[in-house]
């Protein structure tokens, strides 16, 4: 045989394997309103990046006759590219082939690229679409999926490790997900739960839709499982895209430093904040008026919106803004809220990137629903992310820090590097009401006219109290400055934290509240 | 790899409408905040105490069969019924010793969560 006939074979197997599915299921998965696999990978992907390897891998099923059956790629497609001339590894399953089941080989496929990402310290990215395990090869499919979960926890913290739900996704299969640093879904293709809504209703007598249960807008607001929610799988493709600016290839790494932006003018800092801290606003535009061009780019915007956390650059360089939101539940810290916060501030932490945290929180939220669902394990997950990081941490008061809320929100105490508070600000140990009620009760009741002697006295309190420089007459408070300035500070603060160096006591690793 | 969007423009329409919004009264720690209630906060489950006279399905499943009758005089400890569920046959032993006033299920009976099976006097 010719090299040319060799060539010819080669150019004839490629095509073949690539054909995945063939015609017929890949009909099927367009009229789901999917993309395939294949197109997947070339959307996200620069142009001419994808490099795919183990096209040829042969499924290893040999039990109820699925020796005698082909899966080309074994239904899982593998390789190496480019996002914005960002190296990355991916791996995309192929639900036309035999509904991208999860086989030993299909599985080696996937540990093969992770196992190659964390060895060049680049992001891994995974598109999930499949059906779940291969029941026909039985005990090797859960081998399978755990060498996956094995690899995400041993990744963790040192490379992104990214996860795509473009599909179903059920049973043990969500767990390699879940143990990644960011999930993105897209509405009415996603499907995300360990047990079905078959399950549930054999088990059970629940009846309740696959969307209902496990759709891309539960697991967005209700679960926070998801991170990004998206409408369609392009718009999807565009917010990793973005993520992917904002954040190092590793943790040995610094996001790359782009052009140093002013923000946009329309964003007037002085002016977002009422000075009546019981009246709501927007933090986001406080967080945008502080950022290059006004960009913020948000995470988990639909779950716990009590709390904002997100990307934006400030001069240039990636920070990480966790911000109390008073628009919603008056921007209380709660179980999801907490929660929320404090994974976002470990990976801030763990890939280098400084975190400053915008307070502006009247406490804890109360109630019976709260306090059963944990709150205090929740709540203390916070304070051990912001003591537990070392990357930069700045904090700047807005307006209310009471009690619990001001210590847990990167407080001094937390060893917070610069806490700088507004004019506004009012940092005590509750609110002028509760305070007031307790410390003058007996005067209170003993008045006249009770009602009148509370308003008084609760006027006094926030004469003498609801203000930041009795913390700053402590130095919990570093500089008190206006509004305006906050930028300048900020950008001042990254600048001479570049070496910031910490040294903690040994240990194989901390036990955070989980 | 500079990302460029027209975000500007839709945000300050936004904060417009932010600012005729009417908002809801969130109560925290004896300050009143206005503001918005998410959709899980407004969800949330009320609390009501646990009653010792009410017998409730901790989980779906069916009823297998029934050890008593109504105006039955029992211990504490004793057999009352067999759910089965989650493939395992539960036996549902009394709470308390008392009579029973009323039983709402019947055997080959399907009941759903936090059902109220048995009500002693």
């Amino acid at each position: 045989m010719s090299i040319r006939s060799k060539s010819m074979d080669l150019r004839k197997r490629v095509l073949d394997a690539r054909q995945g599915g063939g015609t017929k299921a890949i009909a099927k998965q367009v009229a789901m309103g999917k993309l395939t696999a294949r197109e997947r990978i070339l959307a996200l992907l620069d142009p001419d990046s994808f490099h795919e390897y183990d096209l040829f891998v042969e499924h290893a099923g040999r039990d109820f006759d699925m020796d005698k059956k082909h899966l080309p790629g074994d239904g899982v497609i593998t390789g190496t590219g480019t996002i914005n001339g960002y190296p990355i590894c991916i791996y995309a399953q192929d639900f036309t082939v035999a509904g991208g089941s999860l086989g030993y080989m299909h599985a080696m496929k996937i540990t093969k690229i992770m196992d190659h990402a964390l060895k060049m310290q680049v992001p891994i990215i995974g598109i999930n679409d499949s059906g779940g395990a291969r029941i026909q090869e039985g005990v090797n499919s859960l081998a399978g999926y755990g060498e996956i979960f094995y690899r995400n926890t041993l990744a963790s913290g040192v490379i992104p490790q990214i996860s795509v739900i473009l599909g179903p996704c059920a049973g043990g299969a969500v767990y390699s997900p879940a143990l990644t640093d960011f999930v993105f879904v897209v509405d009415n293709i996603s499907k995300m739960f360990i047990t079905g809504p078959e399950v549930i209703k054999t088990v059970l007598g629940e009846e309740i839709s696959m969307e209902d249960l496990g759709g891309a807008r539960v697991h967005a607001e209700i679960t926070g499982n998801a991170h990004f929610f998206a409408r369609n799988e392009f718009e999807c493709f565009a917010q990793i895209k973005a993520l992917l600016s904002y954040i190092p290839w590793n943790n040995a790494k610094k996001a790359d430093k782009f052009e140093p932006a002013k923000p946009n003018k329309n964003y007037k800092i002085s002016s977002i904040l009422p000075t009546d801290p019981k009246t709501p606003y927007d933090v986001r535009e406080i967080i945008r008026a502080l950022s290059d061009e006004s960009e913020f780019f948000e995470i988990m915007e639909l779950f716990a919106p009590n709390i904002v956390i997100g990307f934006a650059r400030i001069e240039g360089d990636t920070v990480g803004f966790v911000a109390n939101q008073p628009l919603v539940l008056a921007g209380v810290l709660d179980v999801d809220s907490s929660d929320k916060a404090a994974r976002f501030v470990r990976f801030c932490d763990a890939f280098n990137i400084p975190i400053i945290t915008l307070v502006d929180l009247p406490g804890y939220l109360p109630g019976v629903d709260q306090e059963f669902a944990g709150v205090i394990r929740h709540g203390a997950k916070l304070l051990y992310a912001y003591s537990e990081a070392i990357v930069p941490k700045i904090t700047i008061i807005l307006r209310k820090a009471y009690g619990g809320g001001y210590i847990a929100m990167s407080s001094r105490h937390l060893k917070a590097d610069f806490v700088f508070a507004w004019p506004t600000s009012e940092i005590a140990v509750m609110g002028p009401e509760g305070a007031a009620n307790i410390i003058f009760r007996s005067e209170i009741q003993a008045a006249e006219n009770p009602e009148e002697m509370r308003l008084k006295k609760v006027q006094e309190y926030k004469d003498k109290f609801a203000n930041p420089y009795v913390a700053a007459a402590f130095g919990y408070v570093d500089a008190v400055i206006n509004p305006a300035e906050t930028r300048s500070f900020i950008a001042h603060a990254l600048e001479v934290s570049v070496s910031k160096m910490v040294t903690r006591p040994t240990k194989k690793h901390g036990i955070p509240p989980f | 790899m500079k990302l460029t969007t027209k975000r500007s423009k839709k945000k300050a329409a936004k904060k417009e409408k932010v600012a005729e919004e009417q908002y809801d009264v969130l109560l925290v720690e004896h300050g009143e905040y206005k503001t918005r209630l998410s959709k899980k906060y407004l969800n949330r489950k009320s609390f009501t105490p646990l009653n010792i006279k009410h017998v409730i399905s901790a989980i779906p499943g069916t009823v297998t069969k029934l050890f008593v009758t109504e105006k039955a005089e029992i211990n504490e400890g004793d057999v009352i019924l067999e759910l089965e569920a989650m493939k395992m046959h539960n036996k549902i032993l009394s709470p308390s010793s008392g009579i029973i006033k009323a039983i709402y299920v019947k055997e080959g009976e399907r009941v759903p969560k936090n059902k109220l099976m048995v009500e002693f006097e």
